[in-house]
């Protein structure tokens, strides 16, 4: 409740948006969407309407033979699932993703965004819900700022259109890195991945080395990328069979790693089976903070797995929520204490936007990276890496730290997306 | 000149049963004629605004013309029953609205209809409109009595004035049952005479006057197979006339103060429409006067259940335990809420007022007192600690928050007990002194738009445990009463409060609005994963108590059902509530 009003002045502020950026991104994605039509249609051989599911059906199933998959009532169906399967199949399917992804960008975004403005000041107001999604976290509407997708690069290009609202003020973005996976550190209390976030160790490198018993300066950028989807995946529950196909290896060999996993990771495997008993037990699982999320999924078998996905996920990702909430209630505050202008705008996933007077940047950061580190105290240091920027897209990162943390914090695509 | 509407029932129940489609409810009752009813009789009240509103029926059993003619209306089959079972409903419908019913053993609503139309005439100061399905009352027409019929199903209207029957037969009122005898009209089994039309019926009339007037000079009657067929009729087409026309000397008189359209059982009458599922018909209503004030005391009235949620939220033990009251609570000092709400650039149109998402509301109760005692059938404990003002005295106010429910629920019941807030000096030192008195007061504010800096406050009502409802509706005037609110140190308890306090944003207030409690929050503390956490899903989960859909509002909510003006200013004619929308046109307005 005592965010009620912070989300009520970020609210209010809204964020300025740059309509020539989003114009110029209109004509981008115009033309990378013709490109990609006139590729698609030399691909099957003719013309057809991308946007109707029955012509595709029709092309991909009966002119292109390609295996049939799940039936809808009017047909076999052309969802994102089922084309990401054909992908590897046809060369036109991964096009055709790429252009859905184009036209639902543009749709939802570059034509709705001028429309969500406000006329009175000319910012975008967004609204941000506090009782919507169950783990706890934001989430936003008028647009949906989660919804953008920050991993890949179209969605970066979108980030283009949000601004500085004037030459005076430029905007700092502060992102915490690795959240969840420090948080699982806490809440498991495994040795190994709390040392190597107290020693600032590259995780995903560490993880790779410690999986496959390798020095880490030994590890390869693809065992190193594996690493990092498990690392990521574990709480989204992921199988075997998802890190196969997003890592492109046997399914033998991705068990075999996901065993190794859990037994070099041994913290992390009770942990997981404490809170499945847990949650159980006492029908609800809760953050570091108390907040509890009933689970009666685990009492019906049919969403048994999903529930206890829930269950493993909830304290993990709820905390994280707590965590930049309590950031969120206490920064405002301390900006004022501080006689500081600044104010915060946006929340994004583990992300503040703020808006800032170019005079105060200096003194905004290490208030605002503070107040974001210290908003719980865990077994393991939250870090935050700050960039500074006239839009939302090209940051830069303030120090050389932000630049590393920022990497290792990106979560892969495959994931992300 | 006052109105009248005389519903000629009958007639638009057979309307509604043969010219729309057969509608039922999910439990497959035909309802379509009743529905066509409440359609027509709703478009009536909304066009001709009435003072007063009347109902004739006929009754079952034969009527004189049966005796008098064994023909009349022979040729009509036995009432279906699934027409038949649709009158008990009309009739309750008419009951719930306190419509008073005229009807007459052996005669027909026509007759009962012509008797207090003649007699109101004879007596004059009044327009009478009589609703009715066909064109048999053509003939009761005068100046001051038009008749009113549809077009079409039941979506288009015509009014018939003497110039409107002048303008399409070329004939006067009473010259129509003339026309009718020479016509025929097979559904009443009136033969007329073969060959003549229409056409030639009102040329006839026209010409000669009457059918006496055509009986005295039948030698100009050209062409001679007409005058031949004529003298052959001539019995039956006097014959035919006694029969259409309408008798005027009953021995009834209408009460004309027990048809004053004032207060009437609303709860009974959307119990009525949910039965028969008139969702459509409900939120096609158009709003009469008032409107947006009376929805946001319904508003108001919906949430007042949530403070028990408010109070099970915070049940000591919960993981919600309610969050002391933030900084700076009651400092909100001074008149610095002078903008508070108020946006002077006026959006084009009316916006979706009371359209349902368009809403948004807010309790404020004080904060000193929240009440001590549960709920009392939720079996939950009550709260221990409760969120205080700061330099509040602590003071309880046991019991009050059910006053206020209780005053609420019969402001809205009765909207003479409103009090409208007006944008004067004098209402805002008045409304002051109140607020002051009080340790808890509710709120309501309803926007036009829900979105941050977007929406445009409608109107805000204010009702405190003493049963008074304030209600402001322009800008200016919710603006001011924000103020006054605001200033008076207030802290906010709700569902859903942000909109609020962007709105008290962005009226460029320089204090934050304090927010004391919030049940839309605590709500989701409680039960993370219920997908929608609006009042009325919280009101069902925690409370078990079923509120009214917004959309389901409106029908009985519209204050257009009270003539009189709130008893506040029952001296000051001036001010009147507003009567939204013109005749004819506030309907487009809200149809969707």
């Amino acid at each position: 409740m005592p965010l009620i009003p912070v989300l009520a002045e970020m609210e209010a502020a809204g964020v300025a948006i740059d309509r020539e950026a989003l114009a110029k991104l209109d004509v981008e994605f115009g033309a990378e969407m013709d490109r990609l039509q006139s590729e698609i249609y030399l691909d099957v051989g003719h013309d057809f309407n991308l946007g109707s599911p029955k012509q595709l059906e029709q092309i991909l199933f009966y002119e292109l033979n390609l295996p049939k998959g799940k039936k809808t009532k009017t047909g076999y169906s052309t969802d994102a699932s089922v084309l990401e399967e054909l992908k590897p199949a046809h060369p036109m399917v991964g096009k055709l993703l790429d252009w859905r992804l184009y036209s639902k960008l543009r749709s939802t975004y570059i034509e709705a965004l001028p429309l969500l403005v406000a006329e009175r000041d000319g910012r975008l107001h967004t609204t941000f819900h506090q009782a919507v999604a169950a783990t706890g976290r934001l989430s936003s509407s008028d647009p949906n700022l989660q919804n953008i997708p920050v991993r890949s690069d179209l969605g970066r290009r979108i980030r283009r259109a949000f601004v500085a609202g004037s030459p005076e003020v430029t905007l700092v973005a502060a992102d915490y890195s690795q959240i969840e996976l420090r948080i699982l550190a806490h809440v498991s209390g495994d040795e190994h991945l709390r040392d190597a976030f107290a020693r600032g160790a590259d995780i995903h490198r560490e993880t790779a080395a410690r999986v496959l018993h390798k020095e880490p300066a030994d590890v390869t950028h693809d065992e190193r990328s594996m690493a990092k989807m498990v690392n990521f995946g574990l709480a989204y529950g992921m199988s075997d069979f998802g890190l196969s196909s997003r890592a492109g290896i046997s399914r033998a060999e991705a068990k075999a790693f996901i065993d190794n996993y859990f037994a070099t990771y041994s913290g992390i495997s009770y942990y997981m089976l404490q809170i499945k008993e847990v949650a159980r037990q006492q029908g609800y699982v809760s953050t570091l903070l108390g907040r509890r999320r009933s689970i009666p999924e685990l009492r019906i078998p049919a969403l048994r797995s999903a529930g206890e996905r829930m269950a493993i996920n909830m304290p993990i990702q709820g905390t994280a929520a707590d965590i930049i909430k309590i950031a969120m209630i206490r920064l405002p505050e301390r900006l004022r204490a501080a006689g500081l202008k600044a104010r915060v705008l946006l929340q994004v996933h583990d992300e503040l936007v703020l808006e800032v007077p170019r005079g105060e940047v200096d003194a905004v950061v290490p208030i605002l990276r503070e107040t974001m580190e210290g908003a719980l105290k865990l077994d393991v240091p939250l870090t935050v890496d700050v960039k500074v920027g006239d839009d939302w897209e090209s940051m830069k990162p303030l120090t050389r730290e932000d630049a590393v943390l920022a990497e290792l914090g990106e979560v892969p695509a495959e994931i992300a997306g | 000149m006052p109105r009248l509407m005389l519903l000629d029932s009958n007639g638009l129940i057979y309307r509604g049963y043969h010219a729309l489609p057969p509608l039922t409810t999910s439990k497959g009752e035909l309802v379509n004629a009743v529905f066509g009813f409440c359609s027509i009789l709703l478009r009536g009240i909304q066009d001709l605004q009435p003072e007063y509103v009347a109902a004739c029926f006929d009754l079952p059993g034969p009527t004189f013309r049966h005796e008098q003619f064994a023909e009349y209306k022979a040729t009509r089959t036995p009432m279906p029953d699934d027409l038949r079972s649709q009158f008990p409903k009309v009739r309750e419908v008419v009951a719930a609205l306190r419509i008073p019913v005229y009807e007459m053993q052996g005669f027909e609503a026509d007759d009962v209809i012509g008797t207090i139309t003649r007699d109101l005439d004879a007596r004059g100061g009044i327009d009478t409109t009589v609703v009715t399905g066909d064109l048999d009352m053509l003939q009761i027409v005068t100046e001051h009595t038009r008749l009113m019929t549809t077009r079409q199903g039941v979506d288009s209207t015509i009014y018939y004035d003497p110039a409107k029957i002048r303008e399409r037969y070329e004939l006067r009122p009473d010259q129509m049952i003339d026309y009718k005898a020479l016509k025929g009209d097979s559904s009443d089994n009136i033969p007329g005479i073969p060959g003549v039309g229409e056409k030639t019926a009102a040329k006839l009339v026209g010409q000669f006057g009457s059918l006496e007037g055509i009986y005295e000079r039948l030698d100009e009657v050209k062409p001679d197979r007409l005058r031949f067929k004529l003298v052959e009729a001539r019995e039956q087409v006097f014959a035919s006339r006694e029969l259409s026309r309408i008798v005027r000397d009953l021995p009834i008189a209408l009460d004309l103060e027990a048809c004053r359209l004032s207060d009437y059982d609303r709860s009974e009458v959307v119990r009525l429409f949910r039965e028969f599922e008139f969702r459509t018909l409900i939120d096609r209503l158009p709003p009469l006067t008032g409107e947006s004030a009376l929805d946001a005391a319904e508003a108001l009235r919906a949430a007042a259940g949530t403070v028990a949620a408010a109070r099970v939220a915070g049940a000591p033990g919960g993981p919600a335990a309610p969050a002391g009251a933030p900084g700076g609570a009651g400092g909100a000092s001074g008149a610095s809420g002078a903008g508070l709400w108020t946006r002077r650039a006026p959006r084009d149109g009316r916006g979706q007022v009371g359209g349902g998402d368009g809403l948004q509301l807010s309790m404020d109760f004080g904060a000193t007192g929240l009440g001590e005692e549960a709920p009392p059938d939720s079996g939950l404990t009550p709260v221990a600690s409760r969120p205080r003002a700061a330099g509040g005295d602590g003071a309880t106010g046991s019991g009050e928050p059910a006053d206020l429910t209780a005053a609420l629920r019969a402001a809205v019941a009765d909207p003479s007990l409103l009090d409208r807030f007006d944008a004067t000096a004098e209402d805002a030192a008045e409304a002051a002194a109140w607020l002051s008195g009080r340790s808890e007061i509710g709120a309501a504010l309803l926007m036009d738009d829900p979105r941050p800096m977007r929406g445009m406050p409608q109107a805000l009502a204010l009702a405190g445990p003493d049963g008074r409802v304030l209600v402001a509706e322009s800008h200016e005037a919710v603006g001011m009463l924000g103020g006054i609110l605001l200033a008076s140190g207030a802290m906010v308890i709700g569902h859903e409060t942000k909109p609020l306090v962007v709105a008290n944003i962005a009226g460029g207030a320089a204090e934050s609005l304090p927010v004391a409690f919030d049940t839309q929050i605590a709500a989701y503390l409680l039960n993370a994963s219920l997908r929608s956490q609006t009042i009325a899903d919280v009101a069902q989960e925690r409370l078990d108590v079923t509120l009214p859909p917004a959309g389901d509002v409106p029908p009985s909510v519209r204050v257009g059902w009270m003539r009189s003006p709130p008893s506040r200013f029952a001296n000051r004619s001036r001010r009147r509530w507003p009567r939204r929308g013109s005749i004819g046109s506030s309907g487009k307005s809200r149809c969707r």
